[in-house]
C-alpha cells in the first residue's frame, strides 16, 4: 500500500508540474527561439571564423546541453516560489507520500528538461545526421542523466538556502557552470587551471558524452562517472533538502 | 522632461541585482569566452584586432542595446498600469514626455555600458577623444534603439505577445550583425541579413571610431546609417507614443 501510495504521489506530482511548465507556450517560445538564433546565426558564424576542426557540430551540441540546463536547473524557480509563498502546505494536506512528493519534484524538472531537449535534439540530428545505435543510446542515457542531474541541482539550491539567497546562488552556480565547461570551447584552448575544472564539471561531462553519441569525439569512462556521481549527489540533496522543507511545515 | 529623463534611469537601476547580474555576464563573456576563442581565431579574420577586442567593442553594443530597447517594454507598462495617466496630468507637454522617455532609454544605457568601457579601454588601448566620439555614436544608436522598443512595444496589444516579439527581434538583430562575429565569417545568406541591419553599422563604427588614428578612414557611411535608423526609428517611435497618448492609455 505505501509503495503504491509512494508511486502514485510521485507520479500525480511529476505529472502536474511538467503540464504546468508546458502551459506557459511563452517560456517554451522562449528557449527555443533562444536555441534556433544560437544556432542558426552564433554556431554557423563562429563556426566558419574559429578554427577548430568542426567547431559548428561541436556547438550545436554544447548549445542543446544548455538548453537541459535552461530547463532542469530553472525547474528551481517553480519550487523556489512555492518556498517563499508557503504554498509547500497545502501539498502537504494532499493524500500523499512525502517520499514521492520529494522524488516526484525531481523527476518533474528532470521530465521538462527531457521534453525540450527532444525538439533540440531533432535540430542536432537534423545538421548532423543520425548517429549509430550505441551513440543514440550514449546520447539518451546522457539527456537522461544530466536532467536528473540538473534538475536535482536546482531543487538542492532551492531548498537548502534562504529565500533571498537563493537567485544570487543559482546565478553563480550557472555561471560558474556554463563559463568553464566545455559548452563552448574545447578543453586544449582552455588555459590550464580551467582546464582541471572543467573536467569535474557536469556540463563538460553530459557534453563531452554527447559529442560522443555524435561521433565527434571519444566516450570516456570519466565523464560517466562524474556524471553519474554528480547525479547521486545532488539528488540526496535535493531530496534531503525537500524532505526538511517538507518536514519543518509539519 | 528631465523629471521623466531622471525617473526612467532611476526605477531602471531600482533593479540593480538585475542589472549587475547582466552586466557580469557580458563581462565573463568577454574576459572567458572571447579570451579562449581569441586562441582559435587566425590573425588578420577580424581586421587589425584581435578577436577579444573586437569582441569587447562589440559586447559595448549588446549591452547599450537591452538597456536600452527594453524602454518599449516600459512604456507598455506604463500603459497597462495607467501610469501615463498620472504623467499626463502633470505639467509636462507630451513632447516632453516623450522625448524624456526617449533621451532616459538612451542615457541608462551608456550608463550601463561604462564598466564595460573600462574593460575595452583596457583591452583596446586608444585616446580620450576616440573614446567620447564612440560614446557619442553609441548615445545616437540608442535613441533609434528606444524608438524601435517603443514602435515594437505598442504594435502589440497582448503582453506575452509583446514579450515574445521583443524577445526574437533583440536575438535576431543581435545574432546576425557584426556586434559578435566579423561579417566575413558569416554565409552569404546572413550577410545580406546583417547589411540591413542597424546593430551591424553601430558595432562597425564604434570599432572604427575606437581605433581610429590619423591616416585612417572615417566610417562615415557606417555613422550615416546609424544616424539615419536613429531619426527613423525615434521619429515613428515618437509619433506611435503620441498617438497612444491621444487615443487614451486603455485604448
Amino acid at each position: 500500500m505505501s509503495r503504491r501510495l509512494f508511486t502514485h504521489s510521485m507520479l500525480v506530482i511529476a505529472k502536474r508540474d511538467f503540464y504546468a511548465h508546458f502551459r506557459s507556450p511563452s517560456t517554451t517560445l522562449f528557449l527555443f527561439i533562444y536555441f534556433i538564433t544560437g544556432a542558426a546565426f552564433w554556431a554557423v558564424s563562429l563556426g566558419r571564423l574559429v578554427v577548430v576542426p568542426s567547431y559548428f557540430q561541436f556547438l550545436i551540441v554544447g548549445l542543446t546541453v544548455l538548453g537541459i540546463y535552461n530547463t532542469s536547473f530553472n525547474y528551481m524557480n517553480v519550487v523556489s516560489t512555492e518556498v517563499r509563498r508557503g504554498y509547500m502546505k497545502y501539498l502537504l494536506a494532499l493524500p500523499f507520500n512525502r517520499g514521492g512528493l520529494t522524488v516526484g519534484r525531481v523527476l518533474a524538472g528532470a521530465a521538462q528538461g527531457m521534453a525540450f531537449v527532444a525538439i533540440l535534439l531533432a535540430f542536432a540530428v537534423a545538421m548532423m545526421g543520425l548517429p549509430s545505435p550505441l551513440g543514440t543510446l550514449i546520447i539518451l542515457g546522457t539527456i537522461v542523466a544530466l536532467s536528473i542531474c540538473l534538475s536535482s541541482l536546482g531543487l538542492a539550491i532551492a531548498t537548502h538556502f534562504r529565500p533571498e539567497m537563493i537567485d544570487p546562488m543559482s546565478d553563480i552556480v550557472g555561471l560558474a557552470l556554463i563559463f568553464t565547461s566545455t559548452l563552448y570551447y574545447p578543453p586544449n584552448l582552455m588555459p590550464e587551471p580551467m582546464r582541471i575544472i572543467s573536467v569535474g564539471n557536469v556540463l563538460s561531462a553530459g557534453a563531452n558524452l554527447m559529442r560522443a553519441g555524435f561521433g565527434l569525439q571519444q566516450a570516456s569512462l570519466q565523464d560517466a562517472t562524474s556524471l553519474l556521481i554528480w547525479s547521486l549527489v545532488f539528488g540526496v540533496l535535493s531530496i534531503q533538502g525537500y524532505y526538511r522543507q517538507l518536514k519543518e511545515l509539519g | 522632461m528631465k523629471v521623466v529623463l531622471g525617473r526612467d534611469v532611476r526605477t531602471f537601476f531600482t533593479n540593480f541585482y538585475g542589472v549587475g547580474f547582466r552586466t557580469l555576464v557580458v563581462v565573463l563573456e568577454t574576459v572567458i569566452f572571447a579570451f579562449i576563442l581569441s586562441n582559435a581565431v587566425p590573425p588578420g579574420a577580424v581586421g587589425r584586432l584581435t578577436y577579444l577586442q573586437f569582441f569587447a567593442l562589440g559586447s559595448l553594443v549588446v549591452s547599450i542595446f537591452w538597456a536600452s530597447y527594453n524602454i518599449g517594454r516600459d512604456v507598455y507598462w506604463d500603459r497597462e498600469s495607467g501610469y501615463l495617466n498620472y504623467l499626463m496630468s502633470l505639467p509636462i507637454s507630451r513632447s516632453e514626455i516623450i522625448a524624456g522617455r526617449s533621451l532616459g532609454g538612451s542615457f541608462r544605457g551608456i550608463l550601463t555600458a561604462l564598466p564595460l568601457y573600462v574593460l575595452a579601454a583596457i583591452l583596446v588601448p586608444t585616446t580620450a577623444l576616440n573614446i567620447l566620439e564612440s560614446l557619442g555614436v553609441l548615445f545616437v544608436f540608442a535613441l533609434g534603439l528606444c524608438g524601435l522598443g517603443i514602435m515594437v512595444s505598442l504594435s502589440v496589444r497582448e503582453e506575452t505577445r509583446a514579450r515574445l516579439l521583443n524577445t526574437f527581434l533583440s536575438l535576431v538583430l543581435i545574432r546576425s550583425s557584426t556586434a559578435i562575429y566579423p561579417v566575413v565569417a558569416m554565409p552569404v545568406w546572413l550577410q545580406v541579413g546583417a547589411r540591413l541591419n542597424p546593430v551591424t553599422y553601430a558595432s562597425d563604427s564604434i570599432r572604427s571610431v575606437t581605433v581610429y588614428s590619423q591616416g585612417s578612414s572615417v566610417p562615415v557611411l557606417d555613422i550615416t546609417i546609424v544616424l539615419i535608423f536613429a531619426a527613423l526609428a525615434g521619429t515613428i517611435g515618437s509619433w506611435l507614443f503620441s498617438k497612444m497618448i491621444e487615443g487614451g492609455p486603455t485604448e
